[in-house]
């Protein structure tokens, strides 16, 4: 459970500074070029804090690599910097900013931490090294445990002061795992760190999603010895089973008004087809009828559009429906099995787990169907990809190591990085939207 | 009793108290055939969804092979050393093999005679492919087997299905040996 970390803001004005009208530092959407060097060096310790260059380095370090997952910035070497730690000052009144300028930084983060009783405040600050300009400044205060979800709090206000686009350095992954023996949900952080085991179904659990709000979770279980949909409260953890009809209830998506679930119902003739159910688990609609397995249904941004998959064709591919009308066009015909839709966060592709000659990896495609591309390579067994709720970066499950683990990469496929390790098998991550919450 | 077969395209004349069920189940099970051989490339192990929707119709199966079969489950009932067995599919198919159907007749016979004991047939899959289709293609599987065996005799309510997908396989290797253990409908006394 996150704890609440109350953020004191305290912009400081230094000097002059005029009206920073908003500069664009990093244009984030161009092709990736040049990267934005910025510089990190340890936070300063200000008062009393034992295991001070524990924290000195988590706080700094943690920041340093939400910016490298971006993909946007370089992190100029530390063995390079030419100023003095210790004489050093974090409010930027006697920056030597030539001493950064010289090594090539861009921009500069400097902070520092004290301890006042039992919780720890943490003062930090953005400059702009080039014009010798601060851009932003934040002082947190929050229990030693909460000093991760702080580095990552600064992270996500670094991107949006440079990129002019949130961070997605809060977000949280929810994922399967059979770690304790048998399949159950966990959380993690973006990065991997703060995993929790969320649910004790002793059965098996799968595919987890999230509802808009990020405060409550969908998935299937067989806990009562049928496959069905529950939900659970992220918070509170309170469940509910909401829809437990004869035969299957899988794979549910939230629509993004939060207030529908699309899910795959087989009900007594074993034909899976798709339903859109309400929040009380009442049938709203149903949207296929054919003999065809229909599976996997994963909701477009704006709601208008449906991807699933469906075997109608022979073979399994992914077919995208207008929820309105319910006309419906195929979206691959590439290979023999295109399955695990997951719809990206821009409206523009949609990311699947595609299977050639025996292999499954991770492709996109543009929702007319242009444009398909593969993003990895000679590693296993790579499937069920979703976004980020910026749409830069993909989660998924590979088996490159033997066991199946989760991986990001950024959304050309670039940065693979796993984010969980250990024992067992961990399956269906989904990627949460913005914690708003945290 | 006569039968006549003419050729070329002429009347085809059959017992009569099968009559014309027959010829149209003959004839679904032709274009059930044809469409096969237009979807499935020669190389491809894959089979197709297959499924012609009409009642009493499964899988081609014609009037005659079903009384045939349900001929061996009267002659199998009550006897002795008759076992509840597994079937066996083909990678990403729910059809039942002549094999399935041997077996199935088996069943069917231990279920009739065994009709107080509720049977719960699951569906799995090998590993391979996406987690949410494989539950899909269980659930065909377990049906297939269900229908299968109420056209034999056995009471609807003695039977329900589950679908495990890949979920529980029997088999735990990486292997062409494995998946096959683990591509079953598999019969669960509950």
């Amino acid at each position: 459970m996150s704890k609440k970390v109350v953020a004191v803001v305290v912009l400081l004005l230094i000097g002059v500074v005029g009206s920073l009208a908003a500069k664009v530092y990093i244009y984030i959407d161009s092709p990736a070029t040049t990267k934005f060097p910025i510089a990190i060096p340890d936070f300063k310790n200000l008062g009393s804090v034992p295991d001070t260059k524990k924290v000195a380095t988590a706080l700094s370090s943690v920041i340093a690599q939400d910016l490298e997952i971006s993909g946007l910035f370089r992190l100029v070497n530390p063995e390079t910097f030419l100023e003095n730690p210790d004489s050093s000052d974090i409010t930027g009144d006697s920056i030597n900013w030539r001493d950064w300028a010289a090594i090539g930084a861009e921009a500069l983060i400097k902070g520092g931490y004290s301890q006042e009783g039992s919780r720890v405040m943490i003062e930090v600050r953005l400059f702009d090294v080039v014009r010798g300009d601060f851009i932003t400044g934040k002082r947190y205060s929050g229990k030693p445990d909460d000093l991760r979800l702080i580095s990552h709090k600064f992270a996500d206000e670094v991107m949006y002061r440079l990129t002019g686009q949130k961070g997605v350095f809060q977000t949280r992954i929810a994922f399967v795992s059979d770690r304790s023996g048998q399949k159950e949900i966990y959380l993690m952080d973006f990065d991997g760190l703060d995993r929790q085991k969320v649910t004790s179904h002793r059965s098996i659990t799968l595919s987890p999603a999230w509802s808009p709000d990020g405060k409550t979770l969908i998935f299937t279980s067989y806990r009562d010895g049928n496959p069905d949909v529950f939900t659970r409260e992220v918070l509170y953890g309170r469940e509910k089973k909401l829809s437990y009809r004869k035969g299957l209830n899988i794979a549910p998506d939230w629509s993004p008004d939060g207030k529908k679930i699309v899910l795959t119902l087989s009900q007594d003739d074993g034909n899976s087809d798709i339903y859109i159910i309400n929040l009380l688990g009442e049938k709203i609609s149903r949207l296929t009828r054919e003999w065809a397995n229909d599976v996997s249904p994963c909701w477009s941004p704006d709601g208008e559009e449906i991807a699933f998959v469906s075997n109608r064709s022979g073979n399994p591919h992914i077919y995208i429906m207008e929820v309105k009308t319910k006309k419906v066009r195929r979206l691959t015909f590439e290979g023999k099995y295109n399955t695990s839709p997951a719809w990206s966060p821009k409206g523009d592709k949609i990311a699947f787990t595609g299977r050639r000659n025996n292999a499954f990896n991770i492709y996109t495609i543009y929702k007319n169907g242009g444009g398909l591309r593969q993003l990895t390579f000679n590693s296993g067994s790579n499937e069920s990809p979703t976004w980020s709720p910026d749409g830069r970066h993909i989660v998924f499950s590979s088996s490159r190591s033997g066991v199946k683990k989760i991986y990001i990469m950024r959304a050309d496929g670039s940065g693979e990085r796993a984010t969980t390790w250990g024992k067992g098998n961990d399956t269906d991550p989904c990627w949460s939207p913005y914690l708003n919450y945290r | 009793m006569q039968v006549y077969i003419l050729k070329g395209g002429e009347l085809l004349m059959i017992r009569k108290y099968t009559s014309v069920v027959s010829i149209i189940l003959f004839t679904l099970s032709l274009l059930w055939c044809s469409s096969c051989t237009k979807q499935v490339a020669p190389d491809e192990e894959e089979g197709i969804a297959g499924g012609s929707g009409t009642a009493g119709a499964q899988e081609g199966l014609t009037e005659e092979e079903l009384e045939e079969a349900r001929r061996r489950v009267e002659e199998l009932k009550g006897k002795k050393g008759i076992k509840l067995s597994n079937i066996y599919f083909a990678y990403d198919d729910f059809s039942l093999s002549s094999q399935a159907k041997k077996t199935l007749v088996e069943d069917a016979a231990w279920m009739i005679s065994n009709s107080q004991k509720k049977i719960a047939i699951e569906g799995h899959c090998d590993e391979r492919g996406t987690e949410e289709y494989n539950i899909a293609l269980g659930e065909r599987r377990a049906k297939s087997a269900k229908r299968y065996l109420i056209n034999l005799g056995v009471k609807s309510g003695q039977v329900s299905t589950i679908s495990y997908g890949e979920e529980m396989p029997a088999d735990q290797g990486h292997n062409e040996e494995a998946w096959a253990k683990n591509r079953r409908g598999a019969f669960v006394i509950k």
